[in-house]
């Protein structure tokens, strides 16, 4: 959801190191889990980069790292890669790597997509990004799931 | 993963203050033991107040407590809720206190034990930082701190928890072994 980057954000993981003053990223590891509002991020690895204290991006990467995320009009979408680059400035995720996304109104896979988190818009495919596959379903058999 | 991520500078900031304090004063102070100091050197202070000052004469920190003596029979010291007051870059004090406080022969080595709270300064608009653990080492010749069991760092923006905290002031590297549970509050655009 939209709403999603003004509510607090929790992290779990196993491990964490970095530098006291943010001069180089903090990384997660021994397992990642960060829920922010309706967004819940599963990886191995989380490695975040700082600008002025604040957290600007995060590499995730697993095997795979998924995102989960409920859109705005309340259906569910569930992104799978095996890396995910999130930069929390632009609201942009980015996912390479044998990525799956999949919504009410189907699927799409390949190798890079980009999805902003604030408009919803997606590109897939183009900078060497492969082909892209997309399955749509009938309307008939989209699951409120 | 918005929120006040500045914790670890905190840390580090403070820890400095101590370190950089003590090892002014354990070169100095009249309390050490001198290496070859053949005989006995026991000593024992009630409601004492130490001020150490540094090169420049000012407050490198104040330490205070019901009880300081050296262990008898050995060179090592011992602090009965010793309470630390360590100035910031600004001349605000955290306070840094335990149940129990042990300084080793060489005085490289201080080990806080029993409820360690550490305490930013608290005329601050918002809410002081907060340091709490059960055991702090700090080791001022290798500018290393380490709290082995659980440790809470809260701060206005964020929560942090975990197990086995390392921090190494030299390389300005910190390191949290486990248990990581984070919550960070995005501070308004």
């Amino acid at each position: 959801r939209s709403t999603d980057r003004s509510q607090p954000m929790d992290i779990q993981a196993g491990h964490q190191s970095g530098s006291v003053d943010y001069s180089q990223p903090t990384t997660l590891s021994d397992g990642v889990k960060i829920d922010q509002g309706t967004l819940h991020i599963d990886a191995d690895r989380a490695v975040i980069s700082f600008r002025n204290g604040e957290a600007s991006q995060a590499v995730l990467t697993g095997n795979q790292a998924v995102l989960k995320q409920q859109m705005d009009d309340g259906s569910p979408m569930t992104a799978t890669a095996d890396r995910i680059d999130y930069d929390m400035l632009a609201d942009v995720v980015v996912l390479t790597g044998n990525y799956t996304v999949t919504t009410q109104r189907g699927s799409t896979s390949g190798q890079r997509l980009t999805y902003n988190l604030k408009s919803g818009q997606v590109d897939s495919g183009g900078q060497d990004g492969g082909r892209v596959k997309m399955r749509i379903l009938p309307k008939s058999q989209r699951t409120q799931n | 993963m918005s929120g006040n991520w500045r914790v670890f500078l905190t840390i580090a900031l403070l820890l400095g203050a101590l370190v950089s304090g003590w090892s002014v004063w354990r070169n100095h102070a009249a309390l050490v033991a001198p290496a070859d100091d053949a005989g006995r050197s026991d000593y024992v202070l009630h409601d004492y107040e130490i001020i150490a000052l540094d090169k420049d004469g000012k407050e490198a920190f104040t330490l205070l407590g019901p009880l300081l003596r050296e262990t008898p029979g050995k060179k090592t010291m011992e602090m009965e809720t010793p309470l630390f007051l360590i100035p910031d870059p600004k001349g605000l004090h955290w306070t840094v206190q335990s149940k129990n406080g042990w300084v080793s022969e060489d005085r490289e080595h201080i080990r806080l034990t029993g409820n360690v709270r550490a305490i930013g300064p608290r005329n601050q608009p918002q809410q002081p930082a907060k340091i709490a653990s059960q055991q702090l080492n700090v080791y001022p010749k290798t500018k290393l701190a380490t709290a082995p069991g659980a440790v809470t760092i809260t701060q206005p923006g964020s929560i942090l928890r975990g197990h086995g905290l390392a921090v190494n002031l030299a390389n300005k590297q910190y390191e949290l072994e486990s248990q990581v549970r984070a919550r960070y509050v995005r501070s308004p655009r």
